[in-house]
């Protein structure tokens, strides 16, 4: 059983009961998402707000009770437990939270934050205290902080606290629900690298929830792109960046902008036209197909299955009837282009400093 | 001044004033903690069509700088110039900024839902707007032109939705709808405030496109500021990044981006996550951003800069020139290269 | 518009809000009233229900605020009244705290059926005016001074459940308690240590500045005969006195003053706590 993967989500389901106008009404925020997460992997689920992604992270978490599925932890379907075994296992499952002013205690110091995790799992006093200065040495704080209350750092060191006490019991599963994004770009580097080390060096799995592909460039090695409750596209990172297949990953790529203008001005971007449909009632078949310039009265039929495709590999699965490159040439994204482009400005740096 | 910043083309300066031109701008804040000193010395023309963005992260001064121009920062000494065509928007009376504010220099923000009045419908807040500059403008005509331009800012069924409600749209409709509004007087210039900060990627993109149009169409001269230099690289003619109030490093995109001057900006640009590399991730700035209550004694950035030495913590750099742009660093810039600057 | 943070703790360097200005001054007349009412018989020269000179005189230096139609000494009865009136009000004040936070705090962390019978409950009561329903329920249990407290009290603490459901439900919402659901507390634990203490701020200011209205409460049930009787020194029992001898003013004006004094300052201090707690950035 050495290559059985930590986390394994199946059919996993949410849907929220709301009244709109009167009228009770079904968001389907996530709708049958499965997905595995190998040990000491990091898988990332990317998408824009609305596409359940983060409900995903709390539903594997149980902070959303999902409405169905399963959610197996080291084959141990978290969603059978009760609540006190619930309780017991959470030991090995963290979170941290995209905003750590909002996720801490803000009437707590950091030594009471830090501590809390390993009280309330039953350790005892003389561990705890131990444990509290090891914690502050691996997320790089210092001793004096132990005293502050959150409202009293700033949002790197707050967010080092967060994930501190995320780590506090151990847990071999991080779900990183976009730690980076309400942070500044010189910061957001640093919580970046701090995260990269800390899975090498406590051998953590990562879930990582980001609303933007180039955040997690960095660090994933599963990428899931999700669109609407659905995961449309899952594969390894190098496949997905490489060799997008599913449209609405191309648009989501191509959209991101490059922080080089020699790429930027020459790039061709897709736009994509229309609006986000509802979660209410999201579109027959293929939900993207409101959106998608490659959509067919198939589309509309019939929902495209998450499988293996034609031209992409056993383990990068899209849910579309027309994956892959348009026949037309019609795309208008071409990450080779880009990475062309890159290595174009890269001689003309090159060429500066050697006159300069 | 003008003639001395790299990266503006001669022929569109040759023989036309700048439209907006800010010089040595301060703003300081009094708070019950002593004063705040958001913006020091703010030196920046732009000319008409161009596209200037002002880069910084939260603090740098960025937003405070363009809303102490407009008149729209209180409880703060504001000294210095900024004159808009000539004429001097700081202390100018409240009457004549706010006819310039609206009609002539407009703004978006980055959370167009607070901007927005939540009771009223698009069109008639559209309405509003231009008839506050245009007195004579019939309620129908307004109306005929708010469906305009929303069309012109790319909306679905105009005529329907002008009769909308603000949270009955999406943040990208209402980011459009806002920028509507901003160009409902024929404005010369757009402040655009980060503009897609609380938006998705794919309709950041639809924005940035649409600005793009918009720009061209109307020659709108666009002063954008933003912390991502993302946006930047695709949308500015010019860039000034800021730093502690001040302007650290300013030039043309291109030069910029490819051969910074200023530690901060390699800063900023290194530690950018990238999609077309795969790079190992490098912090290459370490700490916080300074706090205006309490900046350090010399280069503002120095604590924070791999390249400090002993000079910067005594008095402040200013702008010199570094290859083809001006930047504010003493180990960089000015006297520690020779200034070979790369013409045409 | 970018807000400069201030850095928070030389903020806190300065003296909280309630204890400046109007607030200190509110709670200095607060302490000295608790002071006058637990040492007064150590000290008054005067019984507060013996006559000591002639009735209805005005007032002397002898008897500052003269005396009333049996000849006893207002000054002295309107002191002596703050031990009836403050343990009152502390005591109906408490209990009614107490029963809402239990009640508010039940409704609005388990939500469902909870939440709905006892909000019901909580709204059935609030329907009548609080004085009808006080006076109803006391002439029912019988008018004295322990009857009208645990009407008092009835009337009062759906305020407070009500005021905590609402805090409770918002601090639900709020993202450290799912941070604290995923270090697997327990409920109880949650409820002690994270909605609690981020709820009930509005409760503790609400009765701070209802411990003024339930002192005018209870001399309003004593000034119809619901609550203390004559010859107790109860201000509002003192003031129906007063109000049968017209042109001796200052047999009510005393105990008038004395229930003035204390709701300006329960007023006071309350409007600084709300302050306090309101600010909770300091945003330039």
């Amino acid at each position: 059983m050495d290559d059985q993967p930590i986390l394994r989500v199946r059919s996993l389901v949410k849907e929220f009961r709301i009244r709109e106008r009167g009228r009770s009404a079904v968001v389907h925020a996530v709708s049958d998402v499965s997905f595995d997460l190998q040990t000491g992997g990091t898988l990332a689920i990317v998408g824009e707000s609305g596409c359940g992604k983060s409900t995903t992270g709390r539903c594997i978490l149980r902070l959303i009770e999902p409405t169905s599925g399963e959610v197996q932890f080291r084959g141990v379907d978290l969603l059978g437990l009760n609540r006190s075994e619930m309780r017991r296992a959470r030991r090995n499952l963290q979170i941290v939270f995209q905003d750590p002013q909002a996720s801490l205690h803000p009437r707590l110091t950091v030594r009471r934050l830090l501590a809390e995790p390993l009280e309330v799992q039953g350790e005892p006093a003389s561990v705890v205290t131990e444990r509290v200065d090891e914690l502050l040495r691996l997320v790089q704080l210092r001793p004096e902080h132990l005293d502050r209350y959150p409202h009293e750092f700033s949002g790197g060191q707050r967010q080092r606290v967060g994930i501190a006490r995320a780590l506090a019991i151990s847990p071999a599963l991080l779900v990183l629900d976009e730690p980076v994004s309400a942070l500044d770009v010189s910061i957001q580097a640093e919580i970046m690298r701090l995260l990269v080390d800390l899975r090498e060096r406590l051998g953590l799995s990562f879930v990582f929830i980001a609303h933007d592909l180039a955040v997690v460039r960095q660090l994933a090695d599963r990428v899931a792109v999700m669109y609407l409750g659905k995961i449309v596209e899952i594969g390894d990172a190098d496949e997905i960046y490489r060799h997008p297949q599913h449209p609405y990953t191309k648009a989501l790529l191509s959209a991101v902008p490059v922080p080089d203008p020699s790429v930027e001005q020459h790039r061709r971007r897709i736009v994509l036209s229309g609006e986000l449909p509802s979660p209410i009632d999201p579109p027959s078949g293929c939900r993207f197909r409101t959106r998608c310039w490659r959509a067919e009265a198939v589309c509309a039929e019939t929902e495209p299955p998450l499988v293996a495709r034609n031209g992409s590999t056993a383990t990068h699965h899209i849910a579309c009837h027309f994956p892959g490159d348009d026949p037309l040439g019609n795309d208008p994204t071409n990450i080779d282009a880009l990475a062309d482009d890159a290595i174009a400005n890269d001689e003309f740096r090159a060429e500066l400093s050697a006159e300069g | 001044m003008s003639a001395d910043v790299p990266g503006v083309d001669s022929n569109v300066t040759a023989g036309r004033r700048p439209i907006l031109s800010v010089s040595d701008l301060c703003v300081t804040f009094t708070t019950s903690a002593g004063p705040a000193r958001a913006v020091r010395g703010v030196t920046f023309d732009v000319y008409p069509g161009e596209s200037v963005a002002i880069v910084g992260e939260s603090g740098s001064g960025k937003s405070v700088t363009m809303m102490a121009l407009l008149g729209m920062v209180a409880n703060a000494d504001i000294s210095g110039s900024a004159t808009y065509r000539g004429s001097e928007l700081i202390g100018m009376e409240v009457s004549r900024l706010r006819h310039i504010r609206g009609s002539k220099v407009a703004m978006i923000f980055q959370d167009p839902m607070t901007s927005l009045n939540p009771v009223l419908t698009i069109g008639r807040q559209m309405s509003l707007v231009m008839q506050a500059h245009q007195p004579d403008l019939s309620k129908k005509a307004a109306r005929t032109r708010a469906i305009e331009l929303l069309d012109q800012v790319a909306i679905s069924q105009a005529a329907r939705r002008c009769d909308s409600y603000p949270h009955e749209l999406s943040g990208g409709m209402r980011q459009r709808v806002m920028i509507a509004m901003a160009i409902s007087n024929n404005p010369e210039v757009l402040i655009a405030d980060e503009p897609t900060t609380a938006l998705d990627v794919t309709v950041q993109a639809q924005i940035m496109e649409l600005l793009g149009d918009l720009r061209r169409d109307h020659h709108l001269a666009m002063v954008l500021i933003t912390h991502d230099l993302g946006v930047v690289a695709g949308a500015a003619d010019r860039v000034a990044v800021m730093y502690a109030g001040r302007i650290v490093e300013q030039g043309a995109v291109g030069p910029l981006f490819a051969d910074p001057g200023h530690p901060y900006t390699r800063g900023l640009l290194d530690c950018l996550p990238r999609l077309d590399e795969r790079h190992e991730i490098r912090a290459s700035i370490a700490g916080v951003p300074a706090s205006p209550m309490s900046l350090p004694p010399g280069c503002p950035f120095a604590p924070r800069c791999s390249y400090v030495e002993s000079r910067c913590s005594e008095s402040e750099p200013f702008l010199e020139r570094h290859h083809e742009t001006l930047s504010a660093c003493f180990v960089l810039a000015g006297d520690g290269l020779a200034a070979a600057a790369v013409d045409g | 518009m970018t807000a400069i943070a201030v850095p928070a703790a030389r903020i806190r360097r300065r003296r909280p809000a309630w204890l400046r200005g109007p607030s200190l001054i509110g709670l200095i007349s607060l302490g000295v009233w608790a002071l006058v009412a637990v040492t007064i018989p150590l000290w008054t020269p005067n019984d507060p229900l013996a006559p000591v000179a002639g009735r209805l005189l005005g007032p002397s230096v002898k008897h500052w605020m003269g005396t009333d139609a049996l000849g006893r000494d207002v000054l002295t009865r309107t002191l002596w009244g703050a031990r009836i009136s403050i343990p009152v009000a502390v005591t109906v004040i408490i209990s009614a705290v107490l029963i809402g936070t239990i009640i508010g705090a039940a409704a609005g962390f388990l939500g469902g059926w909870v939440d709905a019978v006892l909000m019901r409950l909580v709204d059935i009561t609030m329907a009548f005016p609080p004085i009808l329903l006080a006076m109803a329920i006391t002439a029912s249990l019988g008018p004295g001074i322990r009857n009208a407290l645990i009407a008092m009290v009835l009337v009062w603490w759906p305020i407070y459940a009500r005021l905590l459901r609402a805090q409770v439900v918002a601090v639900r919402q709020r993202e450290y308690i799912d941070s604290a659901v995923a270090i697997g507390a327990s409920r109880w634990l949650i409820l002690r240590r994270y909605v609690l203490p981020m709820s009930y701020t509005p409760v503790l200011v609400n009765a701070t500045m209802d411990f003024g209205q339930v002192v005018l409460l209870t001399a309003s049930l004593s000034f119809i005969g619901l609550g203390a009787r004559p010859p107790s020194p109860e201000w509002g029992a003192m003031i129906t006195e007063g109000a049968t001898n017209f042109y001796q003013w200052w047999i009510a004006a005393s105990p008038g003053i004395a229930i003035l004094l204390v709701v300006l300052a329960c007023n006071f201090v309350g409007d600084a706590l709300r302050d306090s707690f309101d600010v909770k950035e300091v945003t330039r």
